[in-house]
């Protein structure tokens, strides 16, 4: 795909042929820009098989034109496209308009995928009841969760500090949603494969950690 | 019929069960209820001719209970009590034959025991479901007036209903248990977990074709739908007109839940088979709960406000900030601006003379409060004076009227906080007017010194 031949071929640019392009391609290239993760889920079909059909021409023209790649995670009915901002500095959006996920959406990424795929609560769609769950399930993490969430020294479960953590819950959820992480609707929530995004990043941090606990002290 | 309804209408099942007793006539305790399904279950099984048994039956199966509840709940009775017990299931559960010397199952017994039974069974029968609505949208169809429609409604809708309602909900409750079942499996660590979830996977796709053939047999109802809209035509009885509302409310609301079952399997669905690959690698899974518990433990806030991942770990981009397009545009409804009606207010001249006195009327005021204020300053010059004096002379001089008086005293508040030579002490001290007792102000003292 690094072939410069092929880029500049009329080929490669297969998708803008495609009928299809004149109602779908300005909106997923919004949207990709905008970080939205796509997969093969109800609300994002069309868009997903679009972008499954042009997958390598859509990559050429993002490479070329943007630095940056149309890359893809999840296996099988799982599989998801995105445009990968950070593997290298040269992409052609610039600084000032990329934006990195908070360290608490971070955070609180980690614990829905705890509670959803290790902990297997499936069924567990309701917002509210996932930032009960946050705040209550978890006594071996609560103390720190207080602690970096909610700010505040004392790890006594107040309604200060609940309402803290909860909205903070909340944020994250809404972040995820603008990254196709998440759908949400009032209190209904519920996560795509692309959540499994979060974990891929940090794999190599995962895998290593115990080097990184080494390096603390 | 009306006066039917009337009494349905007044009934109030909290307060009937809370009669004495009456709860557990109705719920008998285990002991006594087991054995009413003991009784049940040989009844259905022909062990007793004609279903009638003998009391010795009945001890048998108040003895054999203790076998299926705990030994707590068990009451270890003599035989002697069995009696009690029998008297009080002869309400509700047990028809005593004296000639014979036998007893047989009430209905109450029967209708208690199948609808434990079916519940546990879940015996799922769509195409059931299917025979019935057809059969109900047959006799719908052939009802000429209100009074037939009504009867329908009653007799066979009201005996379809908690059928129907029945299947579906058995489909909810299986979904639940599924749930808890993949929730069980948290516990598990051996390589069985595999199985279980593939069998619940298994299950959750029967569900799946269960929801969809439930939802054909209840197209029927569809019709029936329609065909009692186009009765409401001939129905003038109010009463009825709200009976085929009723109905027809259920058809939405069982169509939701059916929806809601739908839903409920697509989300947990994908789940499970998501988890399926992640159970190749576990320890993937035990890392992260890792890495979720040191961030946790080694992230720092930096003044008590921003969050600081631990060294070395860094955080990423996943998108950039929405792009902002200036949107230059033309609004129709500014350009031009739309005509409007323009009221022109009629004049009234009285009002216009009252408003003209009202206005003079102050402007004089005004006049006076800075007279009274000269006349009080150029005295103060001289020597301190006590403001109540003036006061009231003031009011005095407009027959009772307070309102000069007040506003010389707020003027000479305002002057007192800008005019840096005038001084006014507030005293606590408590003056009232020799003539009306209604009349009193605290002591200001004013000097002015030259």
């Amino acid at each position: 795909m690094g072939d410069e031949n092929k880029l500049s071929g009329v080929e490669t640019f297969a998708f803008f042929e495609d009928p299809d392009a004149i109602d779908l391609f300005a909106k997923i290239d919004f949207q990709l820009k905008d970080g939205l993760h796509f997969q093969d889920r109800e609300h994002q079909h069309q868009f997903f098989l679009f972008i499954k059909k042009h997958e390598q021409s859509l990559n050429l023209f993002y490479q070329k034109y943007y630095g940056v790649n149309l890359n893809y995670g999840g296996e099988g009915s799982d599989r998801y496209y995105f445009l990968d901002f950070n593997p290298s500095d040269r992409g052609e959006i610039d600084g000032d308009h990329r934006y990195f996920l908070k360290p608490e959406y971070v955070i609180i990424g980690f614990m829905i995928y705890k509670i959803i795929y290790i902990d297997r609560n499936f069924d567990l769609t309701s917002i509210k009841k996932l930032q009960s769950t946050i705040l209550t399930d978890y006594e071996e993490l609560r103390d720190d969760i207080y602690r970096l969430l909610a700010k505040l020294r004392r790890s006594n479960a107040t309604s200060l500090a609940t309402t803290k953590v909860g909205d903070i819950v909340l944020d994250a959820l809404k972040e995820f949603k603008k990254l196709g992480w998440v759908i949400m609707d009032e209190d209904f929530f519920d996560v795509m494969p692309s959540f499994t995004r979060l974990n891929k990043v940090y794999s190599d941090y995962i895998n290593n950690f115990e080097e990184l606990v080494k390096s603390q002290a | 019929m009306p006066s039917q309804h009337q009494s349905v209408d007044n009934f109030d099942l909290l307060h009937e069960i809370g009669k004495e007793g009456t709860y557990h006539l109705l719920y008998p305790p285990p002991q006594a209820g087991l054995a009413i399904l003991a009784l049940y279950q040989k009844v259905k099984s022909g062990a007793f001719p004609q279903g009638r048994f003998k009391e010795a039956e009945i001890y048998t199966a108040l003895e054999n209970s203790k076998y299926l509840i705990n030994a707590d709940e068990y009451n270890r009775l003599p035989q002697l009590k069995f009696n009690s017990i029998i008297s009080d299931l002869q309400v509700y559960f047990l028809r005593y034959d004296s000639d014979e010397q036998l007893y047989t199952l009430k209905d109450y017994a029967d209708s208690f025991c199948k609808h434990a039974e079916e519940t546990l069974l879940a015996n799922f029968n769509p195409t059931q479901i299917e025979v019935i609505c057809n059969d109900l949208r047959i006799k719908l169809e052939g009802c000429a007036d209100q009074d037939q429609v009504s009867q329908w409604i009653h007799t066979f809708f009201h005996a379809f209903k908690p059928i129907m309602k029945s299947q579906v909900y058995k489909l909810e409750r299986q979904i639940d248990q599924s749930v808890q079942e993949i929730r069980a499996t948290t516990q598990l660590e051996d390589t069985s977990i595999i199985d279980i979830l593939k069998s619940i996977d298994k299950k959750l796709d029967t569900l799946r074709s269960q929801n969809d053939e439930l939802r054909s047999a209840f197209r029927e109802m569809k019709t029936i739908n329609n065909v009692l809209e186009d009765r409401l035509a001939i129905v003038s009885d109010v009463k009825i007109a709200d009976d085929i509302s009723d109905v027809r409310r259920f058809f939405p609301e069982i169509k939701y839940t059916l929806n809601l079952i739908d839903k409920r399997l697509d989300r947990i669905q994908p789940k499970l088979r998501q988890f399926f690959g992640m159970l190749n690698k576990p320890s993937f899974n035990v890392k992260v709960e890792k890495f979720l518990k040191f961030i946790l433990a080694h992230s720092t806030l930096q003044n008590n406000k921003k969050i600081i991942l631990p060294s070395g770990v860094p955080i990423f981009r996943f998108r950039r900030e929405a792009s902002n397009f200036t949107i230059f545009e033309r609004r129709e409804d500014l350009f031009p601006p739309t005509p409007r009606l323009r009221i022109k207010p009629t004049e009234n001249i009285a009002e216009k003379e009252k408003g003209i006195a009202s206005a003079r009327r102050h402007l004089s005021m005004y006049k006076q409060v800075e007279d009274y204020i000269g006349l009080i300053i150029a005295e103060a010059t001289l020597t301190e004076v006590c403001f109540s004096n003036w006061f009231f002379k003031i009011i005095d001089a407009e027959s009772g009227d307070i309102e000069l008086a007040a506003n010389v005293a707020y003027a000479l508040i305002r002057k007192a906080q800008q005019d840096k030579i005038l001084q006014l002490e507030i005293t606590r001290e408590k003056i009232t007017h020799v003539n009306n007792i209604n009349l009193s102000l605290w002591e200001m003292k004013i000097n002015y010194p030259a």
